[in-house]
């Protein structure tokens, strides 16, 4: 029995292996000889396969299903060795347990555009020495695996873990390895991502030896993947075959994936960034297709998508930042600028409609009501955060957070937050917004805030660095300054005697100064560096004391 | 009749058919490496360099040998530790010890320096069941072969 002659010839290998041999050589063999092309793809599950791989060659072209997919010679009684991504998972890498030992070239291989196509032998490692050095192979008792066909329900039925063969050009400092477990393909000298040597060995037969988890056709997709350097480019092995996806098509990687569309061609995603493209839906989620390779920004990546970037750095993670946000963020330079790398995917606050991203070093907000994205930088953003951001009372930004000499500001639908160095970042809102506006905000007299809002009994209050502004709902907000405003906390402020302010501090002839409450008024000359101004109550029992 | 090729003498024994090649370079400032197959069956023009093309078309009597040199580099790696043309035994040759394992057939591979060179000589029987005889023309074959520095 032909089958069973040619287990016998590999030598070797004892029930229970050799009965898996010779059950797979049984059972495809007989589909081989007794089902029809297209009957037998149906039943072990390639329909795809061969289509994909040559549709016009399938279904024109005499020929078996096996060709079609797998290449001449599949069968395991061929005496050839399986591929690795048929029995690794679909990775078309050196499985755990085998290193590559030796390589061999097909020249003119279509499968490689024309090119010479490299196949690496991974041979299994020995777990203990013995045998001849001189043939480089270990005992059969000591190979990390056992030999047995490929696996059913696939064309790519080679043997694996069988032949105890060495090229002889990988890893010539191991003196000994096992058989070969499996080959792996590739259109880049083997030399360039290996531990081999350039000895060239040629063996034009195995040409066109194939798998249903190899790539098949040459594609964009697989030209692009050779100009990079395949194996020795970042993307690794290939997983499995290239597929079609909405719009185009795809192929996984050990540390990527690329993807085709008729627009942008063939771009690669890789590492964080890839998984994150991944999570977001890949071609068919919100980021659509790359539109570019990645960039190399110092330690970190960025990859560009028809509808969106993915940013990825060692210390922030890979986030995408999308539509007005990244219009913004691109006018800021971007991850080089000055708000760094995304520190999280766009988020949409309570409201629904707007969208945020948060930076290293500051926020880009949007709203569809209020024009363009807005910029903050750090330590505004930072209090902004604190302060519930867009979700809180604040609401979203009305411009771009704006550098004064002595510090920065931003405008927001409730209010404002400034920040001076000597100060930090606080926010003044709404009603005492407008106040601190007409005293001519951080260049006018108040100066910087320089603590939050605070809620007193009957109103809120905001301190600046040389005055304050108080408001109730029955006085509106106003502010003093100076030693109006000293005089007024002396005296216990809103909770004392004169109550809220009834309007702004002002000058009532010039070198005065005039602050009215709800219960009396405070007045200083100014000409008098003495401090000699008098407090006189405009109501209430108790008049303060004089300005000392 | 003797070949002559890229430093390697060979005395080629009646019944055999020898071919001998540079391969194509692949260290600067070398020569390609050489290349020898020999066979008591016709060599095919188109033909692997470990045999296929050639071991399929081996009788039970055949034998096939390749000599398949390394870049230089080879020389002090662990694999071609050994010195000196190998003898191969009849014991020495298992089924499957092939590139491609085929029905009756065995082989066996000996890596080696001679001469400052990298060596891997390869030999398939075409029969196991005849290694005993198979191995005499190959110890015939090699008995002609002088491993010289490259030329």
């Amino acid at each position: 029995m032909r089958t069973r002659d040619a287990l016998a010839a590999v030598g070797g290998k004892q029930a229970p292996q050799g009965v898996a041999v010779r059950a797979a050589e049984a059972v495809t063999g007989w589909l081989a000889t007794r089902t029809s092309r297209r009957g037998f793809l149906v039943r072990a599950g390639v329909l795809g396969s061969a289509l994909a791989a040559d549709p016009t060659g399938f279904l024109l072209t005499p020929g078996t299903a096996y060709a079609s997919v797998c290449g001449p010679e599949s069968s395991c009684s061929t005496g050839w060795t399986a591929f690795c991504a048929t029995i690794n998972q679909g990775i078309n890498a050196c499985p755990p347990g085998s290193i590559a030992a030796g390589w061999w070239k097909s020249d003119g291989a279509s499968l490689c555009g024309g090119r010479a196509r490299y196949i690496v032998d991974c041979n299994a490692t020995c777990v203990c020495a013995t045998g001849s050095d001189r043939a480089g192979i270990c005992s059969p008792s000591c190979w990390s695996c056992q030999c047995t066909c490929g696996p059913s329900g696939q064309c790519d039925q080679r043997r694996v873990c069988c032949n105890a063969f060495r090229y002889g050009q990988c890893n010539q400092q191991v003196r000994q390895v096992g058989a070969v477990q499996c080959r792996v393909v590739s259109c880049t000298p083997p030399w360039k991502w290996e531990r081999c040597s350039t000895s060239p060995a040629t063996d034009n037969a195995t040409r066109d030896h194939n798998a249903p988890q190899l790539p098949g056709a040459w594609t964009a997709l697989t030209a692009h993947y050779v100009a990079l350097g395949e194996h020795g480019s970042e993307l690794g092995a290939t997983i499995g075959r290239e597929a079609a996806v909405p719009g185009g098509r795809a192929q996984r990687y050990q540390h990527g994936r690329m993807s085709w569309s008729s627009g942008p061609g063939a771009r690669y995603t890789a590492g964080a960034i890839a998984a994150r493209f991944g999570l977001l839906g890949a071609e068919a989620g919100v980021l659509g297709f790359p539109v570019a390779d990645p960039d190399r920004l110092g330690a970190g990546r960025a990859s560009r998508f028809q509808r969106g970037d993915i940013f990825w750095h060692p210390t922030t993670g890979a986030h995408e930042v999308t539509g007005p946000i990244l219009t913004r963020y691109n006018q800021a330079g971007r991850a080089t600028g000055a708000l760094g790398y995304p520190v999280g995917g766009p988020v949409t606050p309570h409201d629904g409609a707007g969208r945020a991203s948060a930076f290293q070093h500051g926020r880009i907000c949007w709203h569809p009501s209020l024009g363009p994205a807005r910029l903050l930088g750090r330590v505004i953003a930072l209090r902004y955060a604190v302060l519930a951001a867009e979700s809180g009372p604040l609401g979203y930004p009305l411009a771009d957070e704006t550098a004064l000499s002595a510090g920065r500001f931003v405008t927001l639908q409730g209010g404002r937050i400034s920040w001076s160095a000597s100060t930090g970042a606080w926010e003044v809102r709404d009603m005492l917004a407008q106040a601190y506006l007409r005293a001519g905000a951080e260049t006018g007299p108040l100066g910087f805030p320089v603590a939050a809002e605070e809620a007193v009994t009957g109103g809120r209050v905001s301190r600046f660095q040389t005055g304050r502004i108080s408001a109730s709902p029955a006085t509106g907000a106003h502010w003093s300054r100076g030693p109006i405003t000293e005089r007024y906390v002396a005296l216990g402020a809103e909770q004392g005697p004169l109550g809220f302010p009834t309007a702004d501090e002002y000058a009532p002839k010039p070198g005065m100064r005039r602050g009215d409450y709800e219960h009396g008024w405070i007045a200083y000359d100014e000409a008098t560096a003495t401090g000699t101004d008098s407090l006189t109550p405009a109501a209430g029992p108790t008049p303060p004391p004089p300005i000392p | 009749m003797t070949l002559l090729a890229a430093g390697v003498a060979l005395s080629i024994p009646s019944g055999w058919e020898v071919r001998a090649r540079r391969q194509p370079v692949s260290e600067p400032h070398h020569d390609g490496n050489l290349l020898l197959h020999a066979a008591t069956v016709p060599l095919p023009r188109e033909r692997g360099d470990f045999g296929s093309g050639v071991v399929t078309t081996l009788g039970s009597d055949d034998v096939f040998v390749a000599l398949f040199e390394y870049d230089a580099t080879a020389v002090r790696q662990p694999l071609f530790a050994h010195a000196g043309v190998p003898r191969p035994r009849p014991a020495e040759f298992a089924a499957g010890a092939l590139q491609r394992p085929l029905p009756g057939q065995s082989g066996g591979q000996w890596f080696f320096t001679a001469a400052g060179r990298a060596w891997c000589l390869h030999v398939v029987l075409g029969s196991h069941a005849r290694r005993m005889p198979g191995c005499a023309k190959v110890a015939a074959l090699l008995d002609g072969l002088r491993i010289g520095a490259r030329a």
